[in-house]
């Protein structure tokens, strides 16, 4: 079975559906098994297929909600769209002007820095978040992924590891790219190994309910 | 052999037995009979290996559906699902969440509503081709030029959500 047979009889989304004789479906399992790139396409096709379905299944709730109020209609309109895109400009023009006006009195104060670093959770591999330590005026936003179940709200503590709590966060909700966003303080992160617990809980929950979702290590190195 | 045909195998596997854990069993032990067979015998027709490995598998995971049957054991699907989430495939890191996600950014970037249609009835309603096609008067060329730039898309998404997923820190 070859690529332009499989391409042009619809092979791999009749292969997912089910729908494919005996005879095709061994000969395509055959074909994918020594092909590592028919392989990958097939799935994506079956990733997509299910990204559709699961969106499809979030979305199902929000289909009962009544239609939407008028000014949001007007919100959501392409002349809405120019004027606040003009605004938008007028206001980033005068910010600049200011700052440009103002940059030479910032010079004798202290900067402060912001570092906005990703966290990965990887099981049995190790620690791979490790950052140098910060400087004590320094910021540091860590961005931690929800998972793959969605909470209404999520609490954070960032431990060290002989248990001393160092911050807790509650009512977090995922921001930019659907990450959580703990924003910590320079001299919070002193060097040693660190824990993040993630937990989340629902509205309709005790508020002191919460169920645990992950525990992700983070080393603060000190700085070279 | 084991790295040509080990992820193909291990699909293959997943797909049927719906159970990760068991799929990498099943397919340690198709090498291992298939070794000890090409150990002990030449293949007759070596172009053919890839079909007597797939046989194998299938003969295995035959063998241990009876098993499992005579034993009457019942799988706990919440935690296969997430299971073979996590292993095999070469979008393992990406989240169903992240997933759910691209599919939003690729239904957003559609040029026309006729191909977001298009999509969500082939893919969410089961629709077959030809219905869709009849449907929304389209012939099955636009069908698949629209379903070949979905699936190109989509797999620069997921690779895009996987490179997120492996960023690594440094200090």
């Amino acid at each position: 079975m070859d690529r332009q047979h499989i391409r042009d009889t619809d092979v791999i989304e009749r292969y997912l559906q089910g729908t494919l004789s005996a005879a095709e479906e061994q000969a395509f399992e055959e074909a994918y098994l020594a092909d590592p790139q028919l392989l990958e396409e097939l799935e994506v096709a079956e990733r997509l297929r299910a990204g559709f379905k699961d969106l499809d299944a979030a979305e199902a709730p929000g289909r009962a909600a009544p239609p939407r109020v008028r000014w949001l209609g007007f919100v959501a309109s392409a002349r809405y769209g120019v004027a606040a895109s003009l605004v938008a400009v007028a206001a980033l023009v005068s910010t600049t002007v200011l700052y440009v006006q103002d940059r030479g009195s910032l010079a004798g104060s202290a900067v402060t820095h912001t570092r906005v670093l990703p966290l990965v959770s990887v099981r049995g591999a190790g620690n791979p978040n490790e950052i140098a330590s910060p400087a004590p005026g320094e910021w540091t936003v860590l961005l931690l992924d929800p998972g793959f179940d969605s909470f209404d709200t999520y609490q954070v503590v960032l431990a060290r590891r002989d248990g001393a709590e160092v911050l807790r966060l509650d009512g977090l909700t995922p921001t930019y790219e659907g990450l959580l966003a703990l924003s910590v303080p320079g001299d919070a992160l002193v060097p040693g190994d660190y824990e993040i617990r993630l937990a989340g809980g629902r509205r309709d929950w005790p508020a002191t309910q919460v169920l645990e979702l992950s525990r992700t290590p983070l080393t603060v190195a000190a700085r070279p | 052999m084991v790295r040509r045909y080990g992820p193909g195998l291990l699909y293959l596997l997943k797909r049927r037995t719906r159970d990760a854990e068991l799929a990498l069993d099943l397919r340690q032990d198709t090498f291992r009979v298939a070794i000890e067979k090409l150990r002990g015998s030449v293949l007759e027709e070596p172009e053919r290996l890839v079909a007597y490995l797939r046989g194998v598998a299938l003969n295995l995971w035959i063998a241990q559906r009876r098993k499992d049957t005579r034993r009457a054991t019942t799988a706990d699907s919440d935690a296969v699902e997430l299971a073979a989430d996590e292993r095999g495939g070469p979008f393992d890191n990406v989240s169903r969440e992240q997933v759910r996600r691209a599919v939003g950014v690729l239904l957003g970037e559609l040029p026309t509503p006729r191909d977001r249609e298009l999509l969500t009835r082939f893919y969410i309603h089961d629709e077959d081709k030809e219905a869709v096609c009849a449907a929304l008067g389209v012939d099955s060329v636009h069908f698949n030029r629209v379903l070949f730039r979905a699936k190109q898309r989509f797999r620069e998404l997921l690779l895009q959500a996987e490179r997120r997923s492996r960023i690594r820190l440094v200090g």
